[in-house]
């Protein structure tokens, strides 16, 4: 696999592992401290996103260089392939998000 | 020889010890995390029912205060009283001879102290005893009443017999 290809696909299962990660163990201390489970897991995934991409990209900076590079010294490629990896990363944070939204779901459903 | 197998030994009890608490650690969060997903909904449900009762009983509370509060402003005074005599047994004319006026007064200051009362402090029977078979005399008149009938509310009502014990004239 080539390298572009692995990067994108580190990106989205760390983007993905960190929602459900954090979402998961949120929603045992949730338990432990006798909180909503389900509710602090869906809010927990929902702020959590934004960080999950970032630690995706492996740190924000790194991209920000790499944008910088790709629009003042022409590198359009280098410049893509970054917007492409946040894409990824975002894209990953959400499934992560909404795979909670589904646990929450199957929930409701086997719950009732 | 032996001191090698000595130490293959050791070292295959600390992989023992390092795997089996590995898998103990891994075991322990995989479960914790899978019943938390598992009773997590029924959890939340719980959570939900709880917020609501606990709204619920909350919005009672206030109905159940501001009803004891009406119920402590609306609190029943005796504010008169009313005295029907009755005459049994006698004619027209002993009637007329008779002093309402002065019997009706006789029995509303027998009762002048319950004026102002709440009503759920007087006792009706106690109420009843004030007059009943009490004997009045007036102008060398006796007079014996007898209580027929009571209500009490904001007015009380004394339905009372009179008798004439004896007439002097």
């Amino acid at each position: 696999m080539s390298s572009f290809y692995s990067i994108i696909l580190q990106n989205f299962l760390i983007a993905f592992g960190v929602v459900i990660g954090a979402s998961l163990f949120s929603g045992l201390g949730a338990i432990i401290t006798y909180n909503p489970p389900f509710k602090v897991m869906t809010e927990v995934a929902g702020s959590i996103k934004i960080w999950a991409i970032a630690a995706s990209l492996g740190g924000t900076f790194s991209s920000f260089a790499m944008i910088e590079k790709g629009l003042f010294e022409g590198e359009i490629k280098t410049l893509v392939k970054q917007a492409f990896y946040i894409l990824i990363s975002l894209t990953g944070a959400n499934v992560g998000y909404e795979f909670i939204r589904l646990l929450q779901r199957c929930g409701a459903i086997w719950g009732e | 020889m032996r001191a090698k197998n000595d130490k293959y030994k050791k070292g295959t009890g600390y992989k023992f010890i390092i795997c089996f608490i590995t898998g103990l650690l891994w075991g322990v969060m995989i479960g914790s995390l899978g019943i938390s997903v598992l009773v997590g909904y029924r959890m939340d449900a719980f959570h939900e029912k709880i917020a609501y009762l606990e709204h619920n009983i909350a919005d009672k509370d206030e109905k159940l205060s501001k009803l004891e509060k009406s119920i402590n402003n609306a609190n029943i005074v005796l504010k008169d009283i009313y005295v029907i005599l009755e005459f049994t047994d006698l004619s027209e004319e002993q009637i007329n001879r008779i002093d309402n006026i002065k019997i009706e007064k006789a029995i509303k200051e027998k009762y002048i102290s319950s004026f102002g009362k709440e009503i759920k402090s007087l006792d009706a029977d106690i109420l009843v005893q004030v007059i009943d078979k009490r004997i009045l005399r007036f102008n060398g008149t006796e007079y014996q009443l007898t209580v027929n009938k009571l209500v009490l509310s904001d007015v009380l009502k004394l339905w009372v017999g009179v008798f004439p014990l004896e007439l002097v004239s």
